[in-house]
């Protein structure tokens, strides 16, 4: 019976399978197969891994964009341009806190962008993996 | 430690602005990461706890972003208002430059002021002018300070994270929120203000920050001695519909105290006070009819004490290369009848002496400035108080005239009866004026030689049947004094005899034409007796 294929706490709403070709050949790791086993069953997800990574993409352009910007730079010329006041003092603070700021937030947005990226794979492999399991299951031993 | 000269005169305007259209810049840098942040946030068909999750990571992300660009963009406001401001400081700056080298003196990097060429300075313009510079340098300090803590200030905020997003749905609202917490405050005027530094003041502001001062604080600028007349103008014409209404309310409250009161006006002053402010209401409105007779401006206006004050120029001051102002004797009021008369009598001296001055331009000021008594028993009996009073407010008037000026004004003081004494005490401190005319005059208020005017630029007007110009009450008769030269006021090819005390500056007369001769700043042309 169809409705009998998948065991019924392994079963999502929606499985979107990827539409453009893996980067490299998923393989179930360690830690999938614990995900497998101990907390698909009490989840409901939908997923479309292609939309993750093209998330991902975004995420990474608008850390590059950001990176991009010379604050501190800026904040440099400002207290060149007005010297000897108090403004003179509080852009060089000004300056220490848009560097750090932007290379933090950066930094931060690339690492989100890769952990959508590995969310990506990981479902991959989840999704590879169970087919792999049905497949074998259908064979005659 | 404070702004020192040296430093700020090294303050750039155009680096300040370029700095700030880079801030703009890079803001449209980070604002324009909006679509790859939002196109990010919620990554379609990807549903559950992993989704929500990373929802919340990116928002958090967002969130600090915006945080970002609303620094960035108060910054950028204020870095460019700074750009603004330094612009009237670097006028400022040149503008007191170029005053002390006319004076023979350079500004020092401490902003003391080094004098390079010694010299002779009986009239007391040298030590006049010096004041002058150190008050501007003062202003220049004053408000290079304002701009530094104000701006400093708002960098303070950015650097701590202290400008708020206000909850911004994008990152451009949150920019936008940013910016409206990175203006600067316009200074304001100093206090105990002299017309040196209240010149100072208003030259070290920027043509932006003086039409804000304009339109939200016309107080400021009106009655302010340094000021320039163009501006002046404007304010108190703005000022005559809040000085009115604020007559009418003041009015209307002590009608109200009046029709509450069983006894009327018995047991209260307030139908005593209801006729003084009514008088000034109709002052206001004459005041306001006599300035539609062609161009004029409202040069001085002030409804704070017993009698409407003003002063009411023929002729743009403002672009004048001969200035006069007039004081008029007892009894005169801000009323129809005598403004009218007087506007009548400066109108004609202002044509006479724009014809006779080439293309220099003349103006004639009315100027009512002080409670002037209403007869001479009256000034008699209080020993000149009330002159000498008045004297103290023209000496700013006049001192106003020159500082507020680009190029300094030839600068006529023309008194008739008391109000020739009052001049005469004016007289007796710096004003800047070139020449004095005193018609009718019952004194100066001492010697000519007391006066501060070089030798041989006071006048004396003094017509047949006039007994005032007899009489000699404050400080003498001045046409006994040999150092004043006695205009005449007989009949002459370029007009007809004077008599009496007041036919001196009437049409058609040689001593109208004189007065404007002297005003023209042609003393050749004058009749002298």
């Amino acid at each position: 019976m169809a409705g009998s294929a998948v065991p019924s706490q392994w079963r999502s709403r929606v499985i979107c399978l990827p539409q453009t070709h893996h980067r490299r050949s998923p393989t179930l790791t360690a830690s999938d197969r614990a995900l497998t086993l101990s907390t698909i069953g009490r989840m409901s997800f939908t997923v479309e891994p292609d939309a993750l990574r093209r998330a991902a993409k975004q995420v990474w352009l608008a850390a590059e964009g950001v990176a991009s910007v010379d604050l501190a730079g800026s904040a440099d010329l400002l207290a060149a341009a007005l010297p000897g006041g108090k403004s003179e003092r509080t852009t060089h603070r000004l300056a220490d806190d848009w560097s750090s700021t932007i290379a933090t937030w950066s930094r931060e947005v690339r690492e989100h962008g890769d952990k959508l990226d590995d969310c990506a794979l990981s479902y991959m492999r989840f999704e590879q993996h169970v087919t792999d399991e049905i497949t074998a299951a259908g064979r005659p031993r | 430690m404070t702004l020192s000269f040296g430093r700020v005169r090294r303050w750039r305007s155009a680096e300040l602005d370029a700095l700030a259209h880079q801030l703009r810049a890079q803001n449209a840098v980070l604002i324009s990461m909006q679509d790859e942040l939002g196109g990010s946030a919620k990554p379609e068909g990807w549903s559950g706890a992993a989704a929500e999750h990373a929802a919340k990571a990116h928002k958090k992300l967002v969130d600090r972003l915006e945080h970002l660009v609303a620094g960035l963009a108060a910054t950028q406001r204020g870095v460019e208002e700074a750009a603004d401001a330094v612009l009237g400081l670097e006028w400022a700056v040149r503008e007191a430059e170029g005053l002390a080298e006319s004076g023979g003196f350079v500004i020092n990097d401490d902003g003391e002021l080094t004098e390079f060429v010694g010299s002779f300075d009986p009239s007391g313009e040298l030590a006049l002018l010096r004041s002058e510079v150190e008050a501007r340098v003062d202003q220049i300090l004053r408000h290079a300070e304002d701009i530094d803590h104000d701006l400093s200030a708002v960098l303070g905020k950015a650097a701590d994270g202290r400008i708020d997003d206000q909850d911004a749905p994008t990152l451009a609202a949150a920019a936008s929120s940013g910016a409206m917490q990175g203006g600067l405050s316009v200074l304001g005027p100093p206090k105990n203000a002299t017309p040196e530094t209240s010149a100072g003041w208003w030259d070290a502001l920027s043509l932006n920050e003086k039409v804000w001062a304009l339109e939200n604080h016309p107080g400021w600028i009106g009655n302010r001695d340094g000021i320039p007349a163009n501006w002046r103008h404007k304010a108190n014409m703005s000022r005559l519909d809040d000085e009115r209404i604020k007559l009418e309310k003041r009015c209307a409250e002590l009608q109200a105290d009046l029709d509450h009161n069983w006894f009327g006006g018995l047991l209260t002053n307030a139908d005593a006070e209801i006729e003084h402010v009514e008088a000034k209401l109709r002052a206001l409105h004459d005041l306001e009819a006599a300035l539609h007779g062609g161009d004029r401006q409202l040069l001085l206006l002030d409804t704070s004490h017993k009698d409407v004050r003003a002063a009411v120029s023929v002729g743009r001051v403002d672009v004048a290369g001969d200035v006069a102002v007039y004081v008029p004797g007892v009894g005169a009021q801000v009323d129809l009848h005598d403004l009218h008369a007087m506007l009548k009598d400066l109108n004609d001296l202002q044509v006479q002496a724009d014809k006779l001055n080439g293309d220099r331009g003349a103006a004639v000021v009315g100027w009512i400035g002080y409670d002037i008594p209403d007869n001479l028993v009256d000034a008699v009996i209080d020993h000149g108080d009330s002159a000498r009073e008045g004297a103290s407010d023209l000496v700013n008037y006049l001192r106003g005239f020159n500082t507020a000026a680009d190029d300094d004004p030839h600068l006529t003081l023309v008194g008739h009866s008391l109000g020739s004494t009052t001049a005469g005490y004016a007289m007796h401190h710096s004003t800047g004026v070139d020449d004095l005319i005193a018609a009718g005059s019952p004194g100066l208020g001492g010697d000519v030689g007391d006066l501060k005017i070089s030798d041989g630029h006071t006048y004396v007007l003094e017509a047949k049947g006039d007994p005032i110009a007899d009489l000699g009450v404050f400080g003498g008769d001045p046409s006994w004094f040999g150092d004043a030269a006695q205009l005449s006021t007989d009949g002459s090819p370029v007009g007809v005899v004077s008599g009496g005390h007041s036919q001196y500056f009437d049409r058609n007369t040689t001593s109208a034409f004189n007065t404007a001769a002297i005003i023209a700043g042609q003393p050749d042309k004058a009749f002298i007796r």
